[in-house]
């Protein structure tokens, strides 16, 4: 089934650009963008053990525009590990070498005990637009967030914002209609089915625009449970104010439990000389509210959005700016109350060339270990990247 | 978009048989927005070129323009950058980002920070006031900018306007209507940027400067140019061209 799915697939970009290579250049066809990036990095819980590891990562996406209606694209993430986390860790390969979708494309070309070669299709979808419909199926990004930190709507691929080196986000395997209802409003329904209707997304949205604010609001079976929740996106006189919540609510029980509610808010500024200030509020309703043994995970990819964060009440600030005109930097803090976890990212980006950028970004975290608050984690990583 | 737009407009060759001397700086500046509101819809491509000491950046970019109420801008280089789309829509704004693949509404106080690094504010690129409406217009002098003759004209806003502007000082040819120079003061009277606009060409049918110049004048060896490589005038935008939906699917 999933082969066919995408031998399907390959078979209509296929022919779908045999057929109109015969009128148009390649160019006007095929777009291919990307970039290359290498990203050392150092971590360190003290100064005594030292751990540097090194990533090249890149990123090929290939849109193919086969007619006015049709458009497919595939996104290959390619990444080489090596350092001496791949070192110590036996089976880091297999670590890496995750799919959650209804089609394996994940690949782990190389797998030694000093060097991971990882490859990854994370976008493989056809796009049928015409008029006010859009429907889209294969591997896809659905993004209903809508604030910078913590997005309750975002059920498909919840955006992690200490995840700083994937801002796209894995894909979904899902079936999307959109219809546009107006210049700024439209409906959607999206589906990502699974094994049975416990691993599946069945979910609804409508958005809106109202007294210059835009509303949405979804209705969704989201795996074992029933999810409702909305969102808005406006300003209070020059602040922008946004928030987003859902409410998820086992479906079985559905009466006797109570269930989980996922909230988030932030406003945001711009200051006349270029400083950015963002804030925001989690409530996760299932979080603790007290410090528990181990380190918490802000986790690269455990995140969903039922659960933003493991403590039920949490904060997050970003300070963001020019110092120079082509250096910018930036500082994210979240706070978790009760567990008592701070993280500290600070973040410099400087523009070297055109095409050509560096960074340098730090993660500090802070937790409470046996009643003590400390410092339980610390990395660095420089980042050179040439897009193209 | 809407200044810029508007200044460019404000340029081309207008009405030969004014009685020149008998016109009123309000009507100067009126007949020119006049025949701004005249262009129904403006398409234009071009380059932006930030220039900082020991750095340079350039950008490419089109926009699309209807009325006063909507807008769009495409990004189209660096690559980086490539896709970015803005959708102005009267005083709300909307920017699509691509690699997040998400709609982000942005916030009225992100209209006072510099466009993408350059000299020119967001709100220069959606600005609603009018130049005709907010403000008062006193001639106070004739000078000669570019071998050309200008009307010197003061605009004092009104104290009611939503305006940045303290003051703006612009030069208007005689012939053909051209703003050849244009001085921003603040609310303190002091000289903010400056902007120049020279290489009249034709351009959509138009004779008009292709290239504006802003120089900031607190900031040393920073200017930002403007360069119009192409502009159409009046190129019909089907109905829902200026929408969320449209942002994504631009080229």
């Amino acid at each position: 089934m999933k082969i066919k799915l995408f031998i399907l697939f390959s078979l209509l970009i296929i022919h779908g650009l045999s057929f109109s290579q015969e009128k148009k250049k390649f160019k006007d066809v095929i777009n291919i963008y990307g970039y290359v990036k290498y990203l050392p990095s150092f971590s360190f819980t003290n100064a005594n053990g030292i751990s540097s590891d090194h990533l090249i990562h890149n990123r090929i996406n290939i849109k193919a525009f086969i007619s006015n209606s049709f458009t497919a694209r595939i996104d290959v993430r390619n990444r080489i590990f090596f350092g001496e986390t791949v070192n110590a860790t036996p089976y880091y390969g297999q670590l890496v070498d995750q799919d959650n979708g209804e089609v394996d494309m994940s690949y782990l070309i190389v797998d030694e005990d000093a060097v991971v070669l990882h490859s990854m299709i994370d976008r493989a979808y056809l796009d049928f637009s015409k008029g006010k419909w859009e429907v889209r199926a294969g591997r896809q990004r659905i993004n209903w967030g809508i604030n910078l930190a913590w997005n309750a709507n975002d059920l498909f691929n919840a955006y992690n914002i200490v995840d700083f080196d994937y801002q796209e986000r894995p894909g979904s395997d899902a079936l999307r209609v959109q219809y546009y209802t107006g210049d700024v409003s439209h409906i959607e329904v999206a589906y990502k089915p699974g094994e049975d209707i416990d691993e599946s997304i069945i979910a609804a949205l409508y958005k809106f625009n109202k007294a210059k604010y835009d509303f949405q609001v979804i209705a969704a079976n989201y795996y074992s449970d029933v999810a409702l929740g909305g969102g808005w996106a406006g300003n209070i006189k020059n602040t922008g104010f946004k928030g987003e919540a859902t409410y998820f609510q086992t479906r079985e029980n559905f009466s006797d439990t109570s269930g989980i509610l996922s909230l988030s808010t932030s406003i945001d500024y711009s200051f006349k000389k270029g400083i950015y200030v963002n804030g925001a509020f989690l409530l996760n309703s299932d979080g603790l509210t007290s410090a528990t043994a181990g380190l918490p995970s802000f986790g690269a990819n455990q995140l969903t959005a039922k659960s933003l964060m493991p403590t039920k009440y949490s904060y997050f600030v970003q300070l963001s700016g020019a110092i120079y005109p082509q250096l910018n930097g930036s500082v994210s803090v979240i706070y978790g109350q009760g567990m008592n976890i701070l993280f500290f990212m600070p973040a410099l980006a400087y523009s070297l060339h055109e095409n050509w950028d560096l960074s340098l970004t730090g993660q500090i975290y802070f937790g409470e270990e046996q009643s003590k608050f400390k410092n339980l984690g610390n990395s660095i990583f420089l980042r050179v990247q040439f897009s193209y | 978009m809407k200044r810029i737009l508007f200044l460019s407009v404000l340029i081309f060759v207008s009405v030969p048989f004014i009685a020149q001397n008998k016109i009123s700086a309000k009507e100067i500046v009126k007949k020119a927005d006049d025949l701004m509101k005249g262009v129904k819809t403006t398409k234009a491509e071009m380059i932006i070129t930030t220039v900082r000491p020991k750095w340079k950046r350039t950008m490419k970019m089109k926009t699309w323009s209807k009325g006063t109420n909507l807008s769009m801008i495409l990004f189209t280089s660096p690559v980086k950058e490539k896709g970015i789309t803005f959708l102005m829509k009267g005083k709300e704004v909307w920017n699509w980002i691509p690699s997040i693949e998400r709609t982000i509404k942005l916030p009225p106080s992100m209209m006072m920070q510099s466009f993408m690094g350059t000299d020119f504010t967001n709100d220069d690129l959606v600005k609603q006031s009018s130049i005709v409406k907010d403000y008062n217009h006193k001639i106070i002098g004739e000078e000669t900018i570019e071998g050309r003759k200008c009307y010197k004209i003061e605009l004092i806003p009104h104290e009611d306007a939503a305006v940045v502007w303290g003051k703006i000082i612009v030069w208007i040819s005689h012939d053909n209507y051209f703003q050849l120079k244009v001085n921003f003061y603040d609310e303190d009277d002091e000289l903010v940027n400056k902007m120049r606009a020279y290489d009249i060409k034709n351009l959509g049918g138009r004779l008009l400067p292709a290239k504006m110049e802003i120089t900031p004048m607190d900031k040393k060896g920073q200017k930002t140019v403007m360069e119009y490589t192409s502009l159409e005038f009046d190129v019909p935008f089907k109905d829902n061209f200026f929408t969320v939906q449209n942002m994504k699917r631009l080229k």
